[in-house]
């Protein structure tokens, strides 16, 4: 693999200590059992949780429910954080992985429910949906979000949430590599192998995106 | 996917229509095109995940994470063994300690010729007549009994 290599004058510029900031101070409170410390946490990341569930699953009940279980996951495993990425990079993950374990279990109820019925009892619940001007648009959106979350759940953690920091939060190469520590060309192959692992499982699954299939 | 696409990959999926020196080899080749438009295609998916505007969760909200924190607090004595390194170690550890008493069982199995010998047969084709002394007597009731097989009507 043949990518620009990255002149260590960039390389020193991208390395941030994690472990100086005053972020990592505030993370030595919690982890100290300061209660108004994860207070604190809880204020300033509760919209960015929420939201970034939300663009997920696109459903407030799930997101509440999720948003709670991801602080409650900070809160018993912040004394495991081990600075060497950004506090926000970390409970991106936390959250991107909570939402795919919800999706994954989801499609096991899911699978567990409609098992119960028989194929007369599908067809005649499909027939029954209501049909309105919106529901092409609406259907082909709700699609291609099952499509790239079930691709999404194809790959890594680690793949996953640096494509979602990339393409949904709209980070650049440069500040992904400060948020993580890593250098920009590592970042840039890291980025490149998950874009590889969606091509290679949409083949798997035979999907085309953008076009979801129709029964 | 080569080099001169693969290396300007990022910026490529950006870039509407391709700047020219990429497009030249675009233009040549099918494999880079192909690749280069799927990649174009799941980008626009994934950014359909983003959320139309930063929301806020119901207030409250930091109240209900401390009450699922209360919940899940009262941690279960065996998560001291199901969690974390500890629980990680103790189940490696485990496993070498079956693995070790395992070995040293067939070892002294095979010594003591438990395991390796034929076993004994005690069927017989015919009963054993029931002669002789007592103990030989019994000796025979019991091999009959344990070798008895039901006889089909020929």
């Amino acid at each position: 693999m043949a990518f620009p290599a990255a002149g260590e004058a960039s390389r020193a510029k991208t390395r941030l200590d994690h472990r100086t900031s005053e972020e990592a101070a505030l993370v030595r409170r919690v982890q100290a059992k300061d209660e108004l410390a994860f207070r604190e946490i809880v204020d300033r990341y509760q919209a960015k949780v929420y939201s970034i569930i939300y663009g997920i699953l696109r459903n407030r009940n799930d997101a509440e429910d999720i948003a709670q279980q991801v602080f409650a996951k900070i809160y018993f495993s912040i004394k495991n954080f081990d600075f060497r990425s950004s506090l926000l990079t970390w409970i991106y993950k936390i959250t991107v992985n909570e939402c795919y374990d919800y999706l994954r279990k989801k499609r096991v109820r899911k699978l567990v429910y409609e098992s119960d019925f028989s194929a007369e009892d599908t067809l005649m619940m499909e027939n029954s949906q209501p049909a309105t001007d919106h529901a092409p648009a609406v259907d082909t959106q709700l699609a291609q979000r099952d499509v790239i979350n079930k691709l999404l759940s194809k790959i890594s953690a680690e793949d996953r949430s640096l494509i979602l920091l990339k393409e949904v939060e709209g980070h650049s190469v440069e500040e992904l590599s400060q948020m993580t520590g890593l250098n920009e060309n590592t970042i840039k192959v890291k980025l490149f192998r998950a874009r590889q692992k969606l091509v290679k499982a949409a083949q798997r699954l035979g999907k085309v995106p953008g076009m979801p299939k129709t029964a | 996917m080569h080099g001169p696409i693969r290396d300007r990959l990022e910026e490529l999926l950006d870039t509407t229509p391709p700047p020219s020196d990429a497009n030249s080899h675009l233009a040549s080749c099918t494999d880079c095109r192909d690749m280069l438009t799927t990649m174009k295609e799941h980008t626009a998916l994934l950014r359909g995940l983003r959320a139309p505007e930063e929301l806020e969760p119901a207030p409250g909200f930091y109240a209900r994470v401390m009450q699922r924190i209360e919940e899940g607090g009262v941690a279960s004595i065996w998560s001291v063994f199901t969690e974390g390194p500890f629980g990680k170690w103790l189940v490696y550890a485990s496993l070498a300690v079956a693995l070790v008493l395992g070995t040293w069982v067939i070892g002294v199995e095979r010594e003591d010729g438990h395991l390796g010998q034929e076993p004994l047969v005690a069927h017989e084709a015919s009963d054993i007549p029931v002669t002789g002394d007592q103990a030989n007597q019994r000796d025979a009731v019991l091999v009959n009994f344990a070798s008895y097989q039901q006889r089909t009507p020929q």
